[in-house]
């Protein structure tokens, strides 16, 4: 590579040019009129981070997938095992359910099925998670990101055509009211690498392994998947004990996801 | 003429699929790597706005203070004339420590493809800038 040659006068006026580039530039930022621009060039870009997100996403999944072809022959026994079970359990279910949709009917209660208000979005961006639809699609600040009854995240930023997630590992903006299946509750948050539970009591003892779901709190209805239990933080000192949780689908594994 | 204006406007196309593609996964190794190029091969007042145009596009993408990725492009720049960097491998070195610089202020998530990308351009890099040094002393040798 050859750089130009430049003589001691063409150093100091492109010194002075760089510097007064710099200050317009600065000074056209803070005063927000770099932001129209910026977005209108989001706008243009949103196309192609479709199609490059597709592509990130389906190479991550065949690397996925080669990854755990080592492992697949033990983790299908498991899953066979566990299928068998969660079988025997959906039949005792629907028993139940029909006994409860009889009742219902003795009692004269409604049984409509309330229709979800959800709205699909795909994603554009992993990195800086971002979804293809913003106020243009009635997006609000603090509505859910689920995919497949899996809370994933939760909407921060809403532009025009998009709208900013802050998926659950890194959530900060909110405090989420969780239980587990035993009842015992404690306050999710991320600690930008993992999804951790805080403000467990210290007389109670969480299993791994137990399903996690919101509590219900304002804006976030109750019963809402999240993820198991998988390890127990242990610090002997600390009044309250927290726990980490893992989720079966990420936002990582989605192209697709639902507002609600 | 209009050969320079296509192959202006193919680079146009070619960088905006590498912006979003990093923007994508988090990482904008490449498209630093390319903006050094760029500035080392053009005059002063084109290497002027390229720079502000590469800057502007680099700070959409990760949505960062452009001013932040100007001054980090031409620090960079600045250092890499300053001791007269003219070999590729030291310009990747250079744009992998300013893109993870980038990363860490945007407070960029990491995709888990990240790290393979980060690997793979290494290699092509790093291959493209050997190859030059491997003819010549090919050519020498023989």
């Amino acid at each position: 590579m050859k750089y130009y040659v430049q003589t001691k006068y063409d150093i100091v006026r492109s010194t002075v040019l760089y510097l007064c580039v710099f200050a317009v530039i600065g000074l056209i930022e803070s005063i927000g009129l770099l932001r129209p621009l910026q977005a209108s060039m989001l706008g243009m870009l949103a196309p192609v981070s479709k199609i490059t997100s597709s592509v990130v996403s389906s190479v991550y999944w065949q690397v996925g997938v080669w990854q755990q072809m080592r492992l697949s022959s033990i983790r299908v026994t498991e899953l066979e095992r566990e299928n068998a079970v969660l079988q025997a359990q959906l039949s005792q279910l629907e028993t139940v359910k029909k006994e409860n949709d009889s009742l219902k009917v003795l009692m004269g209660a409604r049984t409509d099925a309330v229709a979800k208000k959800s709205t699909v979005a795909t994603i554009t961006n992993y990195a800086l998670p971002t979804i293809d639809i913003g106020s243009d699609q009635n997006v609000k600040e603090g509505q859910l990101v689920m995919s497949q009854d899996t809370l994933l995240g939760i909407v921060t930023k809403v532009y025009e055509q998009q709208s900013e997630v802050e998926i659950l590992s890194a959530l900060h903006s909110k405090s989420l009211l969780v239980k587990t299946e035993s009842g015992i509750q404690g306050i999710l948050h991320g600690d930008n690498k993992r999804i951790v539970i805080t403000d467990i009591p210290r007389d109670v003892e969480i299993k791994v392994g137990e399903r996690v779901s919101t509590y219900g709190q304002q804006d976030v209805p109750a019963n809402i998947f999240i993820g198991t239990v998988a390890s127990k933080i242990d610090r002997p000192t600390a009044p309250v004990q927290s726990a980490i949780v893992s989720q079966p689908l990420t936002f990582f594994d989605s192209t697709v996801v639902e507002i609600e | 003429m209009t050969k320079k204006i296509i192959k202006t406007l193919l680079i146009l196309v070619c960088l905006l699929f590498v912006i979003s593609l990093e923007r994508t996964i988090g990482l904008p190794l490449l498209f630093v790597f390319l903006t050094f190029r760029f500035l080392a091969v053009t005059k002063s007042y084109t290497q002027l706005l390229l720079f502000v145009v590469l800057s502007l596009a680099l700070s959409t993408a990760f949505q960062m203070s452009m001013t932040f990725v100007m001054l980090a492009i031409a620090v960079a720049t600045l250092i890499m004339r300053y001791f007269k960097v003219e070999q590729s491998v030291s310009q990747v070195l250079t744009a992998s420590i300013v893109s993870l610089a980038i990363v860490l202020f945007a407070g960029i998530e990491f995709h888990p493809l990240a790290l393979g990308y980060f690997i793979l351009v290494w290699l092509v890099l790093l291959c493209s800038a050997m190859m030059p040094q491997i003819t010549k002393r090919k050519k020498l040798l023989s």
